[in-house]
């Protein structure tokens, strides 16, 4: 089997939003929205820093979907629209999305987006991989680890484009696969293990 | 828009993962730009079905000093994609940032100009009529020749700039060129004329990638993790393979805190620190005898009365003398002896002693004690900096240019700095370099041909700063490819005052900018990704020649630089001295090279090649070798600075900055320092319109919360920053990375996204005085500005 997932070091990440925006241009998302986002731990500004200065702490998350073993919100789509791939990616089948909002609510990354209106481009027009399906108004979205770009072979547009190569993907079924021997090496952690999903996005700092 | 609340949303870690089910895609900014004028432009969509698509090559901005090769998909003649282009020979150089990618939505920026326009209302009031190009370019033509004829042809001033050089329309009016293409001269013109390497920009003796043999690397007042982003794999790699990262900055970079160590320090006081090193190295003998007797100017003698050096014959031509310890007499240097470092000694009647014992004279008062008194760094944290830059080595000093470089005392910075490398040796070996890195440069490098014009064709030489110039009427007209207001003065009043005396102000530029509104016409150019030929041009960086393709046809009624300057020359009656098209120049300045390193290769190989191809000849990482001999007077590390000896500067001699100093009564009033500080969302003013830059920043200052609590502030809140120069309004946010007693800011930040003013209505214009002495001239002290803050 293949089970796709990433591992991210967090030491390497700069917190400098590329991987935000290559994901927005490669999956064509619109204004208002991002499927990637970087985070400050503790901080509610741009590059704020944990303490009081001078001893402070500043670390960056960057979070999308986790693509866990244990979707919360595959379990609780009500339509099948949200599934399990046979590369082990969360997926979402927009036909079947119904707009419930469900898996927004169980989902503890908070990772999925809601086309609330007519998607808003700019430029206004789809721009991206022209495999991307066009989302609708009333259809959740979030990162589908590329799908069109790691179905080929490719890695995630966010793995492309990253400065300081903070991104690993790849097979974790694989023992032999990069991702999986980093894992290994680093003791990589997954981000609310208490939630039970077993993101196969890991983390190492 | 709702461009008030924090770009970030409130979506920390903490309460984006557990708060479930609000709105999670809202990124604060709801950026639902207008984009009517380019929705009239764009075809409509096609389906992705029968997309037309293509990708090609182009090249990104340089004066980031990222010098990414792209490569971009279009479809529908629509930039859809922009990815780091995989043909570099080294992955390391295949590159991009968050300001690349964003360029599929900021070329088609509602912020483009898009037709030639002329100014109807005053100077500065950005009322403008569209008129048509033939009417543009025939009226600057006539009224430069007019100016030319009535005032000299150094009357005009056609800027240069680093990512546009209208160098052909310059010499062919015999107009003033500036000296500067860039504002980053303040610690170069103190460290380059020891080296003759950097240019007055103070460009690294090795380049970065040689980072991986340094054990201990010294970053001060450098934020490159995200100034200089494409140098961050080097850093990390560097910090893999072992080397210990300490910062210095005043405030907690994001290169702070990817460090193993930050050392806070009192801004504008970067000196202090170095000579208080130069006074430890000397105190506890750390110094390198061996190196600076073979590869510095130390041992040189100097006359104790006058402070000139020695040289045989008392002529100013003859070599510089050393005294030769076992045949007690004096030598020229480029005998190999056993030089005196110190000691006094006659010489043909003249008291002389060893340029080292004149520095151990000159820095004995710098103690650690007196520097922690100014830098506010203690003195056991200086000591142990400075045991681990000799002791722990190789080590390399890692410089930046938006922190102590923008201050008026930035050449002693520089100059200090290469003291103290020289001092110790910590440089021209592996892991062992001094500099501002990034970008390749130190890289294997080959010369482009240049075209050649017909002697009588040159530009007029500049005499003062462009600082200087502003507070005369010597500059009639100004042609400039760039936005001089935000970027070359400080002080905005007086530039304003300046702009509204002169005769003629043409900008030629992609976007609105702010000096936009200054300009009598606008004359629109294309994006980087847009040429009327298929060849755009070719440039070399990162050891590389690469090839800058035609991505789209030219945008609007937007047109190439070169066809802009063409045109202007044109008119000017010499048309037929340029080049015809940018591919005809493009295969001239690589196929008529006569670097035999670019020997073979053609535009057509390097599109074979997808469009990069290494320069050949020389292996990487690329180190300084000081066996092979300096630019400088005696090939040596030139750490005696005799043309500044009517300064008292031919060493290095602290001097306060010029007006945030610690003790400057101006305080009581304004007393906080205002800093301009780089970003990774901006190149100085570019991408400051970019939609996709803008979801994550506007316009705002940031402070300390203690020092907001103390004014009422909080987060959200409209503050005026002011001095007696003038102020400027924004939004303010709350950061305890901010040092306390500071102000920081984006530079660059364009008039239309603040509530009031700008940030160079702040800041200091001083002119240093000894500056029209320096390499580059007087630096722009932007950081050396005192404000106060309060609710707008």
């Amino acid at each position: 089997m293949t089970r796709f997932g990433m591992v991210i070091d967090r030491h390497r990440c700069v917190g400098c939003h590329t991987c935000a925006n290559a994901c927005k241009m490669q999956n064509n998302v619109p204004m208002g929205m991002l499927w990637n986002r970087i985070l400050v731990d503790g901080s509610d500004v741009l590059d704020g820093a944990v303490g009081t200065y001078p001893n402070l702490i500043r670390d960056y998350t960057p979070v999308a979907c986790q693509h866990c073993e244990n979707p919360a919100c595959q379990r609780v789509c009500p339509t099948g629209a949200t599934y399990k791939d046979d590369k082990g990616r969360v997926e979402i089948d927009y036909d079947k999305c119904i707009g419930c909002r469900m898996c927004m609510a169980a989902c503890p990354y908070n990772a999925r987006s809601f086309n609330w209106e007519e998607p808003k481009r700019d430029p206004a027009f789809d721009y991206g991989d022209a495999r991307v399906p066009v989302r609708p108004k009333g259809v959740a979205e979030k990162c589908t680890l590329c799908k069109e770009r790691t179905d080929d072979g490719s890695e995630p547009m966010c793995v492309k484009c990253c400065p300081t190569r903070a991104r690993t993907f790849g097979d974790l079924d694989d023992p032999n696969s990069e991702v999986s021997r980093r894992i290994k090496e680093k003791s990589a952690y997954v981000l609310l293990p208490e939630q039970g999903t077993k993101p196969q996005i890991r983390y190492y700092n | 828009m709702t461009g008030r609340n924090a770009p970030q949303g409130g979506l920390t870690r903490r309460s984006f993962l557990k708060a479930a089910g609000v709105t999670a895609g809202a990124v604060g900014l709801a950026g639902a730009a207008n984009m009517t004028a380019t929705d009239g432009w764009l075809a409509p969509a096609k389906a992705h079905a029968e997309a037309d698509q293509y990708t090609v090559c182009t090249i990104h901005q340089s004066h980031c000093s990222g010098h990414c090769s792209l490569q971009c998909t279009v479809r529908d003649g629509r930039l859809a994609l922009v990815e780091p282009n995989e043909a570099w020979s080294d992955e390391r150089f295949s590159t991009c940032c968050l300001k690349g990618i964003s360029e599929v939505q900021h070329i088609y920026s509602t912020e483009r100009l898009q037709t030639p326009l002329k100014r109807v209302g005053e100077r500065g009031s950005g009322d403008f009529c569209q008129i048509s190009w033939d009417e543009a370019l025939d009226e600057i033509a006539a009224k430069l020749a007019e100016i030319k004829a009535e005032y000299g042809p150094e009357s005009i001033l056609v800027k240069r700039a680093k990512e546009a050089n209208y160098s052909f329309l310059t010499s062919i009016l015999g107009a003033l060129s500036d000296r500067n293409t860039g504002i980053d001269t303040g610690i170069g013109n103190g460290l380059d004329p020891a080296t003759g390497i950097g240019g007055g920009f103070a460009s690294n003796t090795n380049e970065d990638l040689d980072w991986v043999n340094s054990k201990t690397i010294i970053h001060m007042g450098n934020n490159l993790l995200e100034s200089k982003l494409v140098t961050a794999r080097a850093f990390f790699d560097a910090k893999d393979a072992g080397a210990r990262m300490i910062v210095i900055d005043p405030n907690f970079s994001t290169t702070a805190g990817k460090s193993d160590q930050w050392i806070p320090i009192q801004p504008g006081t970067d000196a202090a620190l170095l000579l208080a090193m130069v006074n430890l190295v000397i105190d506890r003998e750390w110094h390198d005898a061996d190196f600076m007797r073979r590869y510095t100017s130390f041992p040189y003698l100097v006359d104790e009365e006058t402070g000139q050096l020695l040289r045989q014959g008392g002529d100013p031509e003859g070599a510089l003398l050393v005294w030769d310890a076992q045949r007690s007499m004096a030598v020229p240097y480029t005998e190999v002896v056993e030089s005196a470092l110190e000691g006094h000694v006659d010489v043909e009647g003249k008291r002389a002693e060893p340029v080292f014992s004149r520095l151990k004279r000159e820095v004995e008062e710098c103690t650690p004690a007196w520097a922690a008194g100014i830098t506010g760094i203690d003195p056991a944290t200086i000591e142990e900096l400075t045991r681990a830059y000799v002791h722990d080595g190789p080590a390399s000093l890692s410089l930046g240019y938006g922190g102590g470089d923008k201050y008026e005392n930035a050449d002693i910075v520089g100059h200090a700095a290469i003291v103290l490398a020289s001092l110790v040796g910590q440089i021209g070996k592996p892991g062992a370099s001094i500099g501002v890195f990034g970008g390749g440069t130190g890289a294997p490098s080959a010369s482009l041909a240049s075209w050649p014009l017909p002697k009588e064709f040159s530009p007029s030489k500049q005499r003062k700063s462009l600082s200087e110039q502003r507070s005369t009427d010597e500059i009639r007209a100004v042609f400039a490819p760039c936005d001089i207001y935000l970027q070359s003065f400080a002080n905005a009043a007086q530039t304003e005052r300046w702009l509204k005396q002169l005769d003629l102000v043409v900008v030629a530029e992609i976007y609105h900018t702010t000096f936009v509104d200054w300009a009598d016409y606008v004359l629109p150019v294309c994006s980087r990704f847009e040429s009327e030929d298929d060849i755009a041009g070719v440039s070399t960086a990162q050891g590389h020649v690469r090839l800058q393709q035609k991505v789209l046809d030219p945008l609007f009624e937007s047109r190439s630089d070169f066809y802009i300057e063409r045109a202007l020359v044109e008119r000017l009656g010499h048309g037929d001295l340029l080049p015809r098209t940018r591919e005809e120049y493009a295969i001239f300045q690589l196929e008529e090279s006569k670097d035999e390193a670019l020997a073979g290769m053609t535009i057509a190989s390097l599109k074979e090649a997808g469009g990069v191809l290494p320069i050949p000849g020389t292996s990487r990482p690329v180190c300084l070798n000081l066996d092979k001999g300096l630019k400088t007077d005696s090939e040596r590390l030139d750490v005696y600075y005799e043309d500044m000896l009517p300064w008292d500067q031919a060493l290095p001699r602290y001097e306060e900055p010029n007006e945030a100093f610690k003790d400057n009564p101006l305080r009581d009033r304004y007393p906080l320092d205002f800093l301009q500080t780089r970003t990774r969302f901006h190149i100085h003013n570019h991408f400051c319109d970019a939609e996709w830059i803008r979801q994550f920043v506007d316009a705002f200052v940031e402070m300390n919360p203690k020092d907001m609590a103390d004014r009422g502030l909080v987060t959200g809140n409209i503050v005026k920053v002011f001095n007696d120069r003038g102020s400027a309004s924004c939004r303010v946010q709350a950061n305890e990375a901010v040092r306390p007693g500071t102000v920081r800011s984006f530079e660059g930040t364009w008039s239309k996204y603040m509530d009031a003013g700008n940030f160079q209505s702040l800041t200091n214009d001083a002119v240093l005085p000894r500056g029209k002495d320096l390499m580059k001239g007087p630096v722009i002290p932007f950081n050396d500005t005192l404000v106060q803050v309060e609710k707008a």
